[in-house]
């Protein structure tokens, strides 16, 4: 069975006035409103709901919130969370209860809002996607990251230059997106002079604190509903330590790229058949590695890749188009499922402003933690 | 016991509760075990990975965590 995407929704990222609730039954209700041929809320037998943290939703049992707002008594509703990869696993796994038979029709939405909470307190709520170990010595997502990020200049010569590269190019991607937090461009020196947050990593490496919501409504009968399906050809999880000091090489995501072989061999295809990504730049060295990971990049050579410019909006792999998680956002519980809006309208050739020509074949890498769990998707028409 | 300073990072922002800046690190054991260290403010300026130190388990607000004291 091929699952297909027959429609979304997406909110603009940034900071939202609209509560829990009024995103989700906006989402909801956008989603299947924009189906060509329409589609029957009764139809829709299941409604996954990503969010991060309860904490940030101020509201339990945000499943059957959504399941309030759906239309159709019987279907069943729920939420899913793996830290930054919690976008990416609910569609997952509405993909896979749609091959399974449970479900004909799967929507998925993700939420979060965050920006009425301090940084402090965002940053204790975040801390909470390391391991136990990381927790109790305050290694905060940062710091596990500069880990990564350290290692991987000692070992293959990068350079903050290459780091404050993927900002500067996010950013400018990010100016073409009208969903994007940011709409303003940095420069390398900008990136490399701002405050450090957690050596080696800086305040502009960082994605920033975001509210937002995206919508996925996926079936196993796309034709029935719309002309221009685009299917899921391959999407796969997997996953590593949680910790980073338990990793053999910290500095390769190994969850992604055992999630993206996976998926490569779903969809018959090789890393040199994607067109175009959106990777889990959830800190900036993080896009270099993601590279590396997908078999973009052999190892080391990630930061070769940078530099070509093989990577920029007009290259012949454009890697986070939307801005990525550094300028489009990161509202952690949609963040995986506006990642696959992302590809899935360049795929249409819907993506406005910052459409790539022709493209056909797409992938979506999306995270958790420091990369413990991973959802890696390929997208055909 | 001794231990090999694997990599580190210097934590300016960090959540309620924490002063700041402190230092976080993996390390390498004489066994070869790998894990967590906090390192004191007083010690990051000197802080570079592959260096030796000292581990001592010290108590930090009702838990025990190994410290890391470069040589």
């Amino acid at each position: 069975m091929a699952v297909g995407i027959i429609s979304f929704s997406h909110t603009k990222y940034g900071k939202l006035s609209e509560d829990i609730p009024t995103l989700l039954k906006s989402s909801i209700e956008s989603a299947i409103s924009s189906v060509d041929h329409g589609v029957d809320p009764s139809d829709i037998d299941l409604l996954l709901v990503s969010n991060l943290d309860n904490q940030f939703a101020n509201q339990h049992q945000i499943g059957t919130v959504a399941w309030g707002y759906l239309g159709n008594p019987r279907a069943q509703a729920f939420r899913i969370e793996a830290a930054c990869a919690s976008g990416g696993m609910a569609t997952y796994v509405a993909k896979q209860m749609i091959e399974s038979g449970v479900a004909r029709n799967a929507l998925v939405v993700g939420v979060e809002k965050m920006t009425q909470l301090s940084t402090g307190t965002a940053t204790s709520i975040l801390i909470r996607g390391g391991a136990p170990e990381e927790i109790n010595y305050g290694a905060t997502q940062p710091a596990a990251y500069g880990f990564c990020a350290q290692l991987y200049m000692e070992k293959y010569g990068a350079t903050e230059d290459d780091f404050a590269l993927v900002t500067v190019k996010n950013h400018k991607n990010a100016m073409r997106n009208p969903w994007a937090q940011f709409h303003k461009e940095f420069t390398t020196e900008a990136v490399k002079n701002s405050a450090v947050i957690a050596s080696p990593i800086r305040l502009l490496h960082c994605s920033p604190i975001t509210d937002g919501a995206a919508a996925l409504l996926l079936s196993g009968e796309p034709r029935k509903y719309t002309d221009t399906p685009v299917y899921i050809k391959g999407m796969s999880v997997a996953y590593d330590t949680m910790g980073v000091f338990q990793r053999e090489d910290p500095t390769f995501i190994k969850a992604s790229n055992v999630a993206a072989q996976t998926s490569y061999a779903s969809a018959e295809m090789d890393p040199k058949d994607i067109q175009i990504a959106e990777v889990h730049d959830a800190f900036s060295p993080c896009e270099i590695m993601a590279y590396e990971a997908l078999g973009f990049a052999k190892k080391g050579e990630g930061i070769n890749l940078l530099r070509s410019g093989r990577t920029m909006a007009d290259g012949d792999l454009p890697v986070n188009v939307s801005g990525g998680l550094k300028a489009k956002g990161h509202p952690v519980g949609a963040t995986g499922v506006g990642m696959i809006v992302e590809v899935y309208l360049q795929l249409l050739g819907k993506a406005g402003e910052r459409q790539v020509p022709s493209v056909e074949r797409g992938l979506v890498e999306n995270h958790g933690g420091t990369g413990a769990t991973a959802v890696v998707t390929v997208l055909g028409r | 016991m001794g231990a090999k300073l694997i990599a580190y990072s210097v934590i300016e922002v960090a959540p309620p509760g924490y002063q700041t800046p402190y230092g976080v690190g993996i390390i390498e054991a004489e066994n070869g075990q790998r894990g967590m260290v906090r390192i004191k403010p007083e010690y990051l300026a000197k802080l570079k990975s592959g260096m030796e130190g000292d581990l001592r388990k010290e108590n930090v607000d009702s838990q025990e965590l190994y410290f890391f004291y470069p040589k």
